[in-house]
């Protein structure tokens, strides 16, 4: 299994390709934090409060709806309507938060109890329903560290793509192509990939085609430490147990 | 035509027990107003409220609700969970009715009330649980026409829409400064609009800044700067991380 950090420079990547991103709330705003200080094609934020933004503000947001946290790059300043009905679907990738996730790309934002069927799902869908069904392509991240997160079918869906729409998902472990027919494309964990692979063959996923992935940088792994400190300061919980598990490596 | 200038206890005594209450504004929340509500032990409202979070919890908590409309119900912060709700939901209570319904579909439902047609077509989540297990509670149905088939939903009119701005001027026209999530068409959509503002400014301030909400739609306008506290305004004040943290706790500490 990848370092947080590492997971979050792979996450930079998809906003580094350039254009409008649709970015969700947690991962997705930390990866667009980190690629901004990364050299790559210039690209704008879409929140689904009503904001578009063309860099980074001046501190991490502690959700997309923390608008003092950016207010020094807030473009176009507009309504939920614009961005969920009107735009999301104009934009070059939407990238979302994935807790739960299945071979489809399907998502079930929060819940409790078991992975494969919860006994309570709790409301936390917000714009992500709309983004997702709009989505041109749709990059999930789980930062999570349990493998059974990813499931054959998620219970209760709060986010799903439309057919035939791409969808990349990256996790500590690998990168994975779901649909139809899921493939894991990238090996990212070093060492520990036993269990991931095991779970992935149990659910059916092709991952002969996956090749190690390249290593991230000195510099990358830098500013991405960067970005996870900055984020426990703003409350971050998963970052402050990131950087906490990297101490104890 | 110019609205008279109140404090929150003044506007909130104007709400009635089973009124429906939009609270805005998406993020940036009416943690005043609904500590009022709490106060005046208002009863039985149905709470419109696109990023429930800790707002919405404090009202379940404080037995205020008889039915709540919203997108979200966690804190922004952490993020954490909202613990009033949590304990509903897990414990299976029915007492508050729960209208959970995506952004997109909020948005419809208060611009249907606003153009004063009774449903919108909505660009619906296809095989999300928001159809296929009827989170909206009955809010969202499929139509035919001889123009196609469409999801729609159902117009929601608030009879009160408390929205806050930046600034307001003798007219009632407000400025907001953030993005405005739902909040124009929340007040287009209300029987009665109460304008919170961080501020009390001149029309050629006003007008100069830009105006987001018109006076035409405002009944009330509330001068209580820090109204949206612990949550942030651009130019004010910032997210209040630690006070978040110290709800939450709050929260998970006042038991079932």
């Amino acid at each position: 299994m990848s370092t947080v950090a590492e997971f979050l420079v792979r996450a930079a990547r998809e906003f580094r390709r350039g254009g409008y991103v649709f970015t969700g709330f947690h991962w997705p705003v930390l990866a667009a934090r980190l690629a901004a200080r990364l050299p790559g094609a210039p690209f704008a934020q879409v929140y689904e409060g009503g904001a578009i933004c063309h860099g980074i503000g001046a501190q991490v947001p502690t959700s997309t709806t923390d608008y003092p946290a950016y207010a020094d790059v807030l473009g176009f300043a507009g309504s939920t309507a614009d961005i969920l009905l009107a735009l999301v679907w104009r934009c070059d990738r939407v990238v979302l938060d994935a807790v739960n996730v299945d071979l489809r790309g399907r998502v079930n934002a929060t819940a409790i109890g078991p992975y494969d069927r919860p006994k309570v799902r709790l409301a936390g869908g917000g714009g992500a329903a709309d983004a997702a069904a709009a989505a041109r392509e749709l990059v999930l991240l789980h930062g999570g560290n349990d493998p059974r997160r990813l499931v054959a079918e998620v219970e209760h869906v709060t986010a799903a793509p439309r057919p035939g729409v791409p969808v990349t998902l990256h996790t500590r472990w690998g990168v994975l192509d779901l649909g139809e027919r899921p493939v894991l494309r990238q090996l990212t964990g070093a060492g520990d990939t036993d269990g991931f692979l095991a779970h992935l063959a149990a659910l059916g996923v092709d991952t002969g085609p996956a090749v190690v992935a390249a290593p991230v940088s000195p510099a990358e792994l830098t500013a991405a430490r960067r970005v996870l400190t900055e984020a426990a300061d703003r409350g971050y919980r998963a970052a402050a147990a990131a950087l906490a598990e990297e101490r104890e490596r | 035509m110019r609205p008279p200038v109140c404090s929150v206890a003044d506007a909130v005594a104007t709400v009635g027990d089973g009124d429906c209450v939009y609270l805005g504004n998406f993020g940036a929340q009416l943690f005043a107003v609904a500590d009022e509500l709490i106060t005046q032990r208002r009863r039985e409202l149905h709470a419109v409220v696109a990023s429930g979070g800790l707002l919405l919890d404090r009202l379940i908590g404080a037995g205020v609700l008889a039915r709540a409309t919203y997108a979200h119900c966690w804190s922004p912060v952490g993020p954490d969970p909202a613990w009033h709700f949590r304990r509903l939901a897990q414990a299976g209570d029915r007492r508050v009715v729960r209208h959970e319904v995506s952004l997109g579909m909020l948005s419809a439902a208060l611009t249907a009330a606003a153009w004063r047609v009774p449903f919108l077509p909505i660009p619906a989540p296809a095989g999300t649980g928001y159809l296929t297990e009827d989170w909206p509670n009955g809010m969202v149905t499929t139509v035919d026409t001889p123009f196609g088939s469409a999801p729609v939903v159902r117009a929601l009119a608030p009879d009160v829409a408390f929205v806050h701005v930046d600034l307001a001027d003798e007219w009632g026209n407000g400025v907001i400064r953030s993005p405005v999530g739902e909040a124009l068409v929340a007040a287009q959509a209300a029987r009665r609009v109460v304008l919170v503002a961080e501020e009390l400014a001149d029309h050629d301030r006003v007008r100069a800044a830009g105006i987001t909400i018109p006076g035409v739609l405002v009944a009330m306008v509330v001068h209580h700067p820090g109204a949206v506290a612990p949550d942030g305004a651009i130019g004010r004040y910032p997210r209040d991380v630690p006070a978040y943290q110290r709800l939450v706790r709050q929260a998970a500490e006042a038991g079932p």
